[in-house]
């Protein structure tokens, strides 16, 4: 007997379907749910692995790298108690970086690193030795400015333009071969935000080339007038008024409201 | 025939009880076979939905194998007769019972072949296996198959 036919009798008292058709389509929906449920949770918990993997690199490893950068023989940094901020964690150092690193240089913040409205950078070069400080600081300055000049504390200078309406000066002054200075003091102008920027070398090396800042007066001007630097600032941030004495003394002071 | 619930409705009618007798003969379970149906045609509706199966009888018939074989490697009890079913004819019993003593894959392959009468190259493409090795699995599995018989039926006799 063909196996067909013998297999025919094993079928004998096969169960009725019952209602097994609707009870597919009722499965396939909810394998559907399921595969849906499956494809959300692993989109999760790829968003998951991805934030946490960027905290830790941006918590633990960019201030770990800034650390490391820091100089044994640079006492003050090494001092602080307050935690170096990242770049991330900071937008000025972010905005400072990478023209730093450009030069295989290396910046961290300098206590006292920063207040309301002011922050303050030291630089080092490859070797670890001192190339000066970075100091910024912001100012509300609502009225017209004069731009002050160097050489003539009376004049007013005229001023450059910037993109989107920043009017600046540069100063840049290295006669004095123990303190080098390149800094810009700049204003936007449809808010009155006037920011200073100034590098200057390192003081007491008596050389020109040892004194020389760690940045370029260029690349002070081109940061210093940047919109984001402006903007890294918090709003109510400002170095007029109170707040005025703990910020940096400039080479060139940005002209005050009394004055 | 994604999109076309109409279509696919058809097939899961037309084809769920050849499915499940075929399963039935693979895991000698109605409610097994019952049970792996309803989760195989799922696939195929879901997926069919999906635009994710080119032939649905194929994909059909290749996951229901693949789930077979899958469940059978667990079981050492093989034949389960319905609830509520009058007695199965001894001979039944023998037959189910030669038919699980065969490897799994030789034992899709008469199933797929002697009863759901699959041409050579269907079968290879259900269990992704070249013509030859469907032939081969065939001859080897009705030889077997006639021997593992005669030897039942002379123990019954004798």
């Amino acid at each position: 007997m063909p196996l067909t036919r013998l297999l025919e009798h094993v079928l004998e008292g096969e169960p009725d379907l019952g209602d097994e058709v609707d009870a597919v389509f009722r499965e396939a929906e909810r394998l559907r749910r399921r595969r849906t449920r499956s494809l959300l949770a692993a989109g999760a918990a790829v968003v998951a692995a991805i934030a946490v993997t960027g905290y830790l690199l941006t918590t633990t490893l960019l201030p770990a790298r800034e650390k490391a950068a820091t100089p044994a023989a640079v006492a003050t940094p090494a001092a602080s108690a307050v935690p170096v901020p990242s770049d991330i964690a900071d937008p000025v150092l972010a905005l400072l970086a990478p023209a730093v690193r450009d030069k295989k240089m290396h910046i961290y913040p300098r206590p006292p690193e920063r207040g309301s409205g002011w922050r303050q950078y030291s630089i080092t070069d490859q070797d670890d030795k001192p190339r000066g400080t970075v100091e910024v600081a912001v100012y509300r300055l609502p009225e017209d400015l004069c731009f002050p000049v160097l050489a003539k504390p009376n004049k007013c200078a005229r001023t450059e333009w910037a993109p989107a309406g920043v009017e600046y000066v540069r100063y840049d002054d290295d006669h004095d071969l123990d303190w080098q200075v390149h800094q810009t003091i700049a204003r936007r102008i449809s808010d009155g935000r006037t920011l200073a920027l100034m590098a200057t070398g390192e003081r007491g090396t008596d050389n020109a080339s040892t004194g020389k800042p760690g940045l370029t007066g260029a690349q002070i001007e081109k940061i210093g007038t940047d919109q984001r630097m402006f903007d890294a600032f918090g709003p109510d941030e400002d170095c007029v008024g109170a707040a005025a004495t703990a910020c940096p003394a400039f080479r060139m002071p940005v002209p005050q409201p009394a004055d | 025939m994604p999109g076309d619930e109409d279509g696919l409705r058809d097939f899961v009618t037309s084809r769920l009880p050849h499915l499940r007798r075929s399963a039935f003969l693979m895991c000698g379970d109605w409610e097994l076979a019952t049970e792996l149906t309803r989760a195989t045609m799922a696939r195929v509706v879901a997926d069919t939905r999906r635009g994710a199966v080119a032939d649905p009888e194929v994909f059909a018939y290749s996951e229901m194998m693949e789930a077979c074989r899958r469940r059978n490697r667990r079981r050492e009890h093989v034949f389960v007769a319905a609830a509520g079913a009058e007695g199965v004819a001894a001979e039944s019993i023998l037959l189910l019972d030669a038919l699980h003593k065969l490897a799994p894959r030789c034992r899709a392959v008469l199933v797929l072949r002697h009863w759901d009468g699959f041409e050579l190259d269907a079968v290879g493409a259900m269990l992704d296996l070249d013509d030859e090795r469907v032939a081969a699995y065939e001859r080897a599995g009705l030889a077997a198959l006639q021997k593992l018989l005669t030897e039942s039926e002379a123990a019954l006799t004798g």
